[in-house]
């Protein structure tokens, strides 16, 4: 299905988190080129890692859907003026994270849940299953998603 | 190839060639140098900014590609290891230093056992899988040309050789420059045992 090109209003723009709304208002960072999806149809399941250190058992919880903008880290390969660093990677294919797993630091897990149009808008990739999230503020989306392998 | 440094290691600048596994980053990728040298590239905690660029060959990538070693045994093939502490987008401000295979925490490195396990889906890493191999052939096929004309040039009249001697600074870059980063480590030996050769037969 081909998505809706939608622009981006300013009016948007405040729904999404401080760290991502200064961006876009101070033309730091831009939606420009990237096919956004705004009033798309609720996904029923999407994959996402999250991270762990050895024994960590914390539930679910906000931070493991922040941004790495959102978080104050600048990561290699992803840029500090790109749209990317502000959007929360998902997948709708758990395969594409299995090689992750295995790959250090801290012990990765993978969460899984759905997302609708009321929690963020998207992107997904062309070539992947990846899908670009970026969550208004105050989405709760962590109520959505459980550890994969956890009855709901 | 792009023109974004990554990472600054002995002066070198490297660039990304191929991403091989992500998740919200790129945690595990092939860098390249100016001069084709590719590093094995791993993003090990994003949240302290630290990551491992070993320096590699084209046959160890493509045998962890191949899955016939281990993510880890192809880290334990590299040589040598940097560690980089990264605080910034600017590579100028990396924290650089040299490590030992052994000396590396086993956090630090892929689990044990576990293998690259290519997907028939995956259509960017198959390609890219392939261009390895072509490159692979194609240094072959520059070795054994080097070797034959070896044989060939043994037999030079001295003007001959006079020609040959001004070749042999091509020789010498052309190693330098190109073969060690396509052949495994003895095939480079070869290629310079050989060109000495040429030079003491001169």
């Amino acid at each position: 299905m081909k998505a809706k090109r939608f622009v981006m209003t300013k009016e948007l723009y405040l729904k999404f988190p401080r760290t991502l709304r200064e961006a876009l208002v101070n033309g730091i960072v831009s939606f420009h080129g990237v096919c956004v999806e705004v009033a798309f149809s609720p996904i029923p399941v999407l994959f996402r890692v999250v991270q762990r250190d050895g024994g960590d058992l914390t539930p679910i919880n906000e931070s493991d859907f922040m941004s790495y903008a959102e978080l104050g880290k600048q990561i290699k390969g992803v840029s500090g003026d790109s749209i990317d660093r502000y959007s929360c990677s998902m997948y709708l294919n758990k395969d594409e994270l299995s090689r992750a797993l295995h790959l250090p630091r801290k012990k990765k897990y993978i969460i899984v849940g759905d997302v609708n149009n009321t929690n963020g808008v998207i992107h997904r990739s062309q070539n992947s299953s990846h899908v670009d999230v970026w969550l208004y503020d105050g989405s709760n989306i962590q109520h959505q998603f459980r550890f994969e392998g956890d009855s709901k | 190839m792009n023109s974004v440094v990554w990472y600054i290691i002995d002066g070198k600048h490297l660039y990304i060639e191929q991403i091989l596994a992500e998740i919200d980053y790129p945690i595990l990728y092939v860098c390249i140098d100016d001069n084709n040298q590719r590093y094995l590239t791993m993003c090990v905690d994003p949240m302290d900014g630290y990551y491992l660029v070993a320096e590699t060959d084209i046959e160890t990538i493509i045998l962890m590609l191949e899955d016939k070693i281990t993510m880890k045994d192809a880290f334990r093939r590299t040589h040598p290891i940097w560690e980089v502490y990264s605080v910034d987008e600017d590579p100028h401000h990396d924290e650089v230093s040299q490590i030992k295979f052994a000396d590396l925490s086993d956090d630090n490195l892929p689990d044990s056992g576990a293998f690259f396990h290519l997907k028939e889906n995956e259509d960017e890493l198959i390609h890219y899988l392939e261009k390895l191999k072509r490159t692979r052939v194609q240094a072959n096929d520059i070795l054994v040309k080097i070797k034959e004309q070896e044989g060939v040039w043994t037999n030079l009249s001295p003007k001959s050789a006079q020609q040959k001697h001004r070749l042999i600074p091509c020789l010498f870059s052309f190693i330098d420059m190109a073969v060690p980063n396509i052949l495994p480590p003895l095939r480079q030996r070869d290629c310079r045992e050989i060109t000495k050769e040429w030079v003491v037969n001169v």
